[in-house]
């Protein structure tokens, strides 16, 4: 039998840069790439500048980082080319996987620390798959550039991507959640479309936060965790996890019993000694390490995962979830009496009745929720709940003779149900 | 759309009916099952029309309560036979011009089957994650939207006036300062403070209901750049609704109240706002995203859903228009004569405080003749020359 050793060509197709954008990203995660390089390439003990404007045409994110050596801007483009090592853009893919989500071309233009010169690379998806040339990209040196100043820019353009209103503030919120510690913690200045992006900070009920850390086969993990009512929606529980103080994964459930109910743990969870995916958003959970802080999380937290009593159900009117004490105002109640009752609502408080009345507003207006005996989907209550944002849950029948005056409960007006605090 | 015809039918109860009229009024004046089938038939599907039809009802029904309200000004006030014969006409209006939109038309069953659909598109429009509560919640939140509707009723439209008085109290030279000294007395949450709090509204408050002080013209009268989506629902500059209450009730208290709330409220209300502002583009885009993911058929009968749920809204809003009129006069005044003069010689046993009353509780003290006038069938359809 001969054997023979051909060598073949496997030069990538030009339409790999292209398909590359094929990566199920969101608008959120593709932009949030692209803060991370720019987080990646911060200065120490400085704090961190980072702008993203979108506009219809164009999506534009620049920071005053270290900027790229000559050489790193000449790689950038390469596929699978990254110098980071021990950082999250470990794999030389962030920025062409989100530029060719967002867009069908993009200019990057970077300038490094303590240099007079600035890079610039520019790139069109539909002249690449006309003209590319794998070995002679265009590449653009410019000298005389203010040496105090270094940075990267990078714009998109040509959008992919059509963003409303309603998206640009779900980015807003998106940002204030994944890059919220780095903001809290000073390290970084984030200003989304002219305005600071806030950092989200989680409601912890009563305000009890309790740390712990402890260690397990291959690593270490530490943190804290408190209860919040969960919110409109059930998945906004569990942990922001970081890995060398980067946020990893948000909401994670390491260790906690899926459906968790009312009172949900939330909290965060630094781990060291657990590896990531290439794609920066999860850890290796195949790994061994994952699976034994798995278990002690699980060890850890089982006691905690506590259910309230359910004690009531009707009509969901209105969604949201409260927590607060009961105020009865019974509709036999009339004249100065009713005034009386009707004042006696305070913030936060829960009214409770057969069925709300116009006279009913502004204890309405003060209260965190509303539970009725009577009415539907259109009854008084459902409307002006929805109309003030706050939770209702009409027609259980018997609400004002179970539930005393002054009784805590919790009010879940997504489900229709209620619960003793 | 198709729709099973007993859907249409006149329904045997309602969630909202709190004072119990589906136990009378089908029995009082059974002419109203017709007018309320034949309407159902005619306009389930239209929600142009619908939306006509509450208009021109509410047109007759504001027409038919003056006209009562007037003979009521007229008559004889310590009349049994008078003030009963003023409470079934006030029944019959409200029966057939308010209930059967307010109550019959808007609690019913297809109000609840339009919201059925809407609750059933909602699940098509979201895509199937693994995350199965997050995919609850994500159809949860849109058929949050789509029953919020774009629309600001009454309520609401007071909380959007509250942040326009806001703006301007706090930038005016005049109120400015006295302003910052109210804010402070306001947050604390303590009645111990009214005094103080009147005391300070007082000047401005004296400027306001003055009308040769043009200082809060902006407020009394439609400012050039103010938002028309508000102007047209509401139809009154910001303060010129407990303007009105002051001249009705001779008294400048709401005026104290409403600006007392504004300042409490001030926070919710610019939440409030920028909710309701954001609310017409969420909807916009339901129904963008509703085209690419619904087929012709499924998107019209999701619009069809949407704009009916919608007007069953806003019709109880419109209809409410009239309670000045009914609560003081029907459920207040002629009630409370009828207790009167009823309670003279026996004891009245649980008096309603409700527009039932008559049905609900005094019935049973009147003298024969006048109960079996309230308690015999009244067959005629409404007819407002025979009121």
């Amino acid at each position: 039998m001969n054997e023979e050793t051909k060598y073949i060509d496997i030069t990538p197709h030009r339409s790999i840069l292209t398909k590359i954008s094929q990566t199920g990203y969101s608008i959120q995660e593709a932009l949030s790439e692209l803060i991370d390089n720019a987080i990646d390439a911060r200065i120490s003990e400085t704090v961190l500048n980072v702008t993203v404007d979108i506009s219809a045409d164009s999506i534009v994110v620049t920071d005053d980082g270290t900027g790229m050596t000559e050489e790193q801007a000449a790689k950038s483009i390469r596929l699978g080319f990254s110098e980071k090592k021990q950082q999250l853009g470990e794999f030389g893919l962030g920025l062409k996987t989100s530029t060719s989500f967002l867009g069908h071309g993009f200019t990057l233009t970077t300038s490094p620390v303590g240099s007079d010169e600035e890079y610039s690379i520019v790139y069109d998806a539909d002249d690449w798959l006309e003209n590319g040339d794998w070995y002679k990209y265009p590449f653009v040196v410019r000298k005389g550039v203010d040496v105090e100043k270094s940075g990267t820019r990078v714009e998109v353009h040509k959008l992919r991507v059509h963003i409303t209103d309603k998206l640009l503030a779900s980015i807003r919120e998106e940002f204030g959640l994944r890059f919220g510690p780095f903001i809290q913690n000073k390290e970084l200045n984030l200003v989304f479309n002219g305005e600071p992006c806030p950092p989200f900070v989680p409601s912890i009920l009563d305000g009890n936060k309790t740390e712990f850390s402890f260690e397990f086969p291959g690593g270490k993990a530490w943190g804290w965790w408190g209860y919040q009512l969960s919110g409109l929606n059930k998945s906004y529980y569990g942990f922001h996890t970081y890995r060398r103080g980067r946020l990893v994964t948000t909401y994670d459930k390491v260790g906690l019993t899926p459906n968790q109910d009312i009172k949900q743990i939330i909290g965060d969870l630094h781990v060291e000694g657990i590896p990531i995916n290439h794609d920066k958003k999860n850890f290796a959970k195949t790994s061994e390490g994952y699976r034994n802080l798995e278990d002690q999380m699980r060890v850890y937290f089982k006691p905690f995962e506590k259910k309230p009593k359910r004690i009531l159900s009707g009509y969901a009117a209105s969604a949201g979830r409260v927590r607060g004490t009961v105020k009865l105002i019974r509709t036999t109640a009339h004249g100065p009496d009713i005034q009386k009752i009707l004042e006696n609502v305070k913030h936060g408080d829960i009214i409770v009745t057969e069925m709300t009345r116009p006279q009913y507003l502004l204890a309405i207006r003060r209260s965190a929720g509303i539970i009725t005996d009577l009415g539907g989907n259109l009854c008084h209550a459902a409307i002006v709940s929805r109309e003030f944002n706050i939770p209702c849950v009409v027609g259980t029948q018997n609400a004002t003779a179970l539930l005393a005056e002054g009784k805590k409960v919790i009010l879940d007006g997504n489900e229709g149900y209620i619960y003793e605090d | 759309m198709k729709i099973d015809p007993h859907i249409l039918k006149f329904p045997h109860s309602l969630p909202n009916d709190e004072a119990d009229f589906m136990i009378y009024y089908p029995y009082k004046f059974p002419k109203v099952i017709e007018f309320y089938e034949q309407k159902a038939q005619e306009l389930y599907d239209k929600p142009e029309a619908y939306a006509q039809f509450v208009q021109d009802e509410f047109k007759e029904l504001e027409a038919a309560v003056n006209e009562v309200n007037d003979e009521y000004g007229k008559g004889n006030k310590d009349d049994l036979n008078f003030l009963v014969s003023i409470d079934q006409k006030f029944n019959k209006v409200f029966c057939f011009k308010f209930w059967v939109i307010n109550y019959v038309f808007a609690d019913g069953l297809i109000h609840e089957f339009y919201v059925d659909q809407l609750k059933a598109f909602s699940r098509k429009m979201v895509d199937v994650i693994d995350d199965i509560e997050e995919y609850e919640q994500r159809v949860i939140q849109i058929q949050r939207d789509l029953l919020q509707t774009d629309y600001a009723d009454i309520y609401l439209v007071q909380a959007l006036h509250g942040v326009v008085v806001m703006s301007f109290l706090e930038n005016d030279e005049f109120s400015k300062e006295i302003i910052s000294k109210i804010i402070p007395l306001i947050d604390e949450h303590t009645d111990k403070n009214n005094e103080k709090i009147i005391e300070l509204w007082k000047p401005i408050v004296d400027k306001i209901l003055d009308p040769d002080d043009h200082t809060y013209d902006p407020l009394t009268v439609f400012p050039p750049d103010f938002d028309e989506k508000y102007e047209t629902l509401l139809d009154l500059p910001p303060l010129q609704l407990p303007r009105n209450q002051v001249r009705m009730r001779g008294i400048p208290f709401p005026m104290y109240s409403f600006l007392s709330h504004t300042i409490e409220f001030r926070e919710q209300n610019k939440a409030l706002k920028e909710r309701h502002d954001s609310m017409i583009g969420i909807i916009e885009d339901i129904f963008t995203e509703a085209r690419g993911k619904l087929n012709e058929e499924e998107y019209a009968d999701f619009r069809l859903s949407y704009e009916m749920a919608r007007n069953f809204s806003m019709s109880k809003d419109i209809m409410g228009n009239v309670d000045p009129i009914l609560v003081p006069v029907w459920e207040g005044d002629v009630h409370r004569r009828i207790n009167e003069i009823l309670s003279k010689d026996q004891e009245v046993r649980y008096p309603h405080v409700s527009h039932a009353s008559m049905f609900g509780s005094f019935a049973w003290y009147l003298p024969p003749d006048l109960k079996a006038k309230v308690m015999s069938p009244d067959t005629s359809p409404f007819n407002f020359e025979e009121l």
